[in-house]
């Protein structure tokens, strides 16, 4: 019986550890503990195996048995420190492996632990010497330790992992109650340890309890246990059938089905090894991508609250730099000369633009964060159109070009929109329109087409090359040529315009021959039906 | 631009936790023949309206222990300080904040960047005029802002 449950603990131990290779701890845990269960169950049994009146040969064993229980909770706790990677923590886990050597020797060559053995067949009794409760306590100890350390890497674990934790846990605490019971307190209380082979049994209920855990919880697939089981099951039923072959012929027929059964069964096995992989990784992608989903919120949020302070911040020292510039321009301190004057202006232009940036970018995080409230109203597109050009008359003037308002041919229809936001990229257009023409004209139309009102700006002025048409309505793009020549933009323009525009539902596109063939940019607002 | 020769000065409160940005502003009201009261937190910001009675406060919204919400709060409750226009000047620019301010009871609200000295005096001249006479247009112009929802609108005004 003791053999038995040895074997199927060493089978287990055998099993768990060659798991244990794709770097699973805690598979390797229960490796190492079915491995000294195994142990303590199979010299336990060698005891018996071994019955001999020689009291000498008996306690030798009887030692050897307490050897497997004394190394089992240290090692795990060794080994569990050892796989952290944290400074410091090697030294506890060899203070812990020391101790379990130091009382291993006692317990194993001096009669401090075990005084000497009773043998009443088939009963061993052990008579326990002076130290033999701090070998107790310290397993005890050992496994307090260990299980609450699965306890904290329980509460930091992933849902479908701390399934898998709390059967381990249980298991080894069931495991390691029954120790307590059998081995700790009634041979401490009797002052024998005639009851120590009921550990070795109660490892079976260990042995079984892993098995559920593997059935239920799939600590590691029932599919491939149960694949790998029958194939090697088969395997070996062939290869007996071809080594005890009547004939030649049959035995050349049976070899060959076992190399065909063979080649199958790895094949299925790593089928079935593949699927089980896959698997456990979506879920593992699954879990990950609710955590990331939650973090990005989260990070979402911070971000524009981030933008908002940011932008304060940022305009603070700009009040002083501009307020300064601006009192010095109005002689505050006296007049300047014309150098002063005209670089000071310099100082001025350069904080505007910087206000200017700081603006944009604020808008833009509010609209990519979907936190930008648009207000839809019917709007009287012509008359927004009108005064924003109107307004810029004067600017484009200045330059010697021409701004015109096409006139209306068909009676406009009214859109949805809001008039802020619109009236925002219609100046956004005609002004980069202005900026970079330097003669002829510009050209604002207005006009219906299916159930759009498209908008469009066409100029005379540098022209846009293909490659930057791709790009222009990107965050931060800016013509190559626009860079070069024009140094004032903040680069955000149209992507703020193209954002705009696609919040109501419309589109925002440029035409242009190319370089020196002048550009029309366009935009569209669904019409109200 | 202000009258320097007005017949009696006019009284600010500035309260502004930036000492850069208080000195400049102390600097030019005090040259448009202004009384500037200088508050460098929002504490001392209360007591001092409560004690000198301003035409006008100026006030600045982040400020450490007692910030600018807390300010409006404060004076807006006191029957001694309802009355004094309250000019929020912060670089703050959310349309939620301006709103804030506004439901606070503050009667006006600027972006501080967007403003020169020249631009703000301007904008506290009217106030203080239009703090007896006018107060019905003052509210009918925040009233209007807020539907606008948007600063700038407050700069073409």
């Amino acid at each position: 019986m003791l053999f038995l449950c040895a074997f199927l603990n060493l089978l287990l131990a055998f099993f768990l550890l060659q798991k244990s290779k794709n770097n699973r701890k805690d598979v390797f845990y229960l490796g190492i503990t079915a491995l000294f269960s195994g142990f303590y169950a199979f010299v336990s049994g060698a005891t018996y195996f071994f019955w001999n009146p020689d009291s000498s040969a008996s306690l030798f064993w009887y030692r050897l048995t307490w050897l497997g229980v004394l190394m089992m909770p240290p090692f795990e706790i060794f080994t569990y420190y050892f796989t952290k990677n944290i400074k410091g923590i090697k030294i506890k886990a060899f203070f812990f492996y020391l101790g379990a050597a130091v009382i291993s020797f006692f317990a194993l060559f001096t009669p401090l632990f075990i005084k000497s053995v009773r043998l009443e067949y088939p009963n061993i009794a052990g008579i326990t010497g002076p130290l033999d409760i701090f070998g107790r306590l310290y397993i005890f100890f050992c496994l307090i330790i260990f299980i609450t350390n699965f306890l904290k890497e329980y509460s930091k674990s992933a849902a479908f992992r701390r399934l898998q934790i709390k059967y381990f846990i249980l298991g080894i605490v069931i495991y390691a109650i029954s120790g307590f019971i059998f081995t700790g307190i009634i041979p401490v209380v009797s002052g024998e340890s005639a009851y120590f082979d009921i550990l070795a049994y109660s490892s079976l209920i260990w042995v079984g309890l892993i098995s559920y855990a593997i059935l239920k919880n799939q600590l590691f697939d029932i599919k491939v246990v149960a694949v790998e089981l029958l194939t090697y099951a088969i395997w070996i039923f062939v290869l007996v059938r071809a080594l005890l072959s009547d004939n030649l012929q049959e035995g050349i027929l049976n070899a060959g089905l076992l190399v065909f059964l063979i080649i199958s069964g790895i094949l299925l096995i790593r089928g079935v090894l593949r699927e089980v992989k896959t698997r456990e990784e979506m879920e593992r992608l699954a879990e990950g991508l609710e955590k990331a989903n939650a973090r990005l919120k989260k990070l979402d949020e911070a971000k524009s609250e981030f933008v908002s302070i940011a932008s304060h911040q940022l305009r603070t020292p700009l009040t002083s730099i501009k307020g300064l510039v601006s009192m010095a321009l109005e002689d505050f301190w006296g007049p300047l000369n014309e150098n002063q004057r005209k670089y000071l202006g310099q100082v001025y232009q350069s904080g505007e633009r910087l206000l200017k940036l700081i603006e944009d970018l604020l808008d833009i995080s509010r609209i990519e964060a979907g936190r930008e409230n648009f207000d839809f109203q019917p709007v009287d597109l012509e008359k927004i159109i009108e005064e924003v050009v109107r307004d810029l008359v004067p600017q484009a003037e200045k330059k010697g070009i021409i701004l015109r308002l096409a006139g209306f041919d068909n009676p406009l229809l009214d859109v949805k929109a809001d008039s802020l936001k619109i009236r925002q990229v219609v100046q956004n257009l005609i002004d980069n329109a202005i900026k970079y023409t330097s003669s002829g004209e510009i050209t604002v139309r207005i006009e219906p087409e299916n159930n759009f009102m498209i908008f469009s700006v066409k100029d005379s002025g540098e022209g846009i090359s293909k490659e930057d048409q791709v790009v222009l309505f990107e965050k931060f793009q800016r013509g190559k040529g626009a860079v070069s020549r024009h140094t004032e933009g903040t680069g955000l323009g149209l992507y703020l315009a193209s954002k705009i525009v696609d919040a109501h539902g419309g589109k925002i596109w440029v035409k242009s021959e190319g370089k020196g063939k002048g550009s029309t940019f366009f935009f569209s607002l669904p019409m109200i039906k | 631009m202000a009258d320097s020769t007005s017949k009696s000065k006019r009284k600010i409160l500035i309260i502004e936790d930036e000492a850069e940005i208080l000195e400049m502003y102390k600097l030019y009201f005090e040259r448009f023949g202004y009384d500037v009261i200088e508050a460098g937190d929002g504490q001392t910001g209360i007591e001092t309206a409560k004690s000198q009675k301003p035409d006008l406060i100026l006030l600045d919204i982040i400020m450490p222990k007692v910030d600018g919400w807390k300010v409006v709060e404060e004076l807006k409750k006191g029957d001694q300080t309802r009355q004094i226009p309250i000019l929020i000047s912060s670089n703050l620019s959310q349309i939620g904040e301006i709103e804030k301010g506004l439901d606070l009871g503050a009667d006006d609200y600027i972006v501080k960047a967007d403003f020169t000295p020249k631009e703000l005096i301007e904008k506290v001249d009217k106030m203080i005029r239009c703090s007896g006479c006018q107060k019905e247009e003052a509210r009918k112009r925040i009233v209007a802002m807020k539907e606008a929802k948007d600063l700038r609108a407050n700069k073409i005004i």
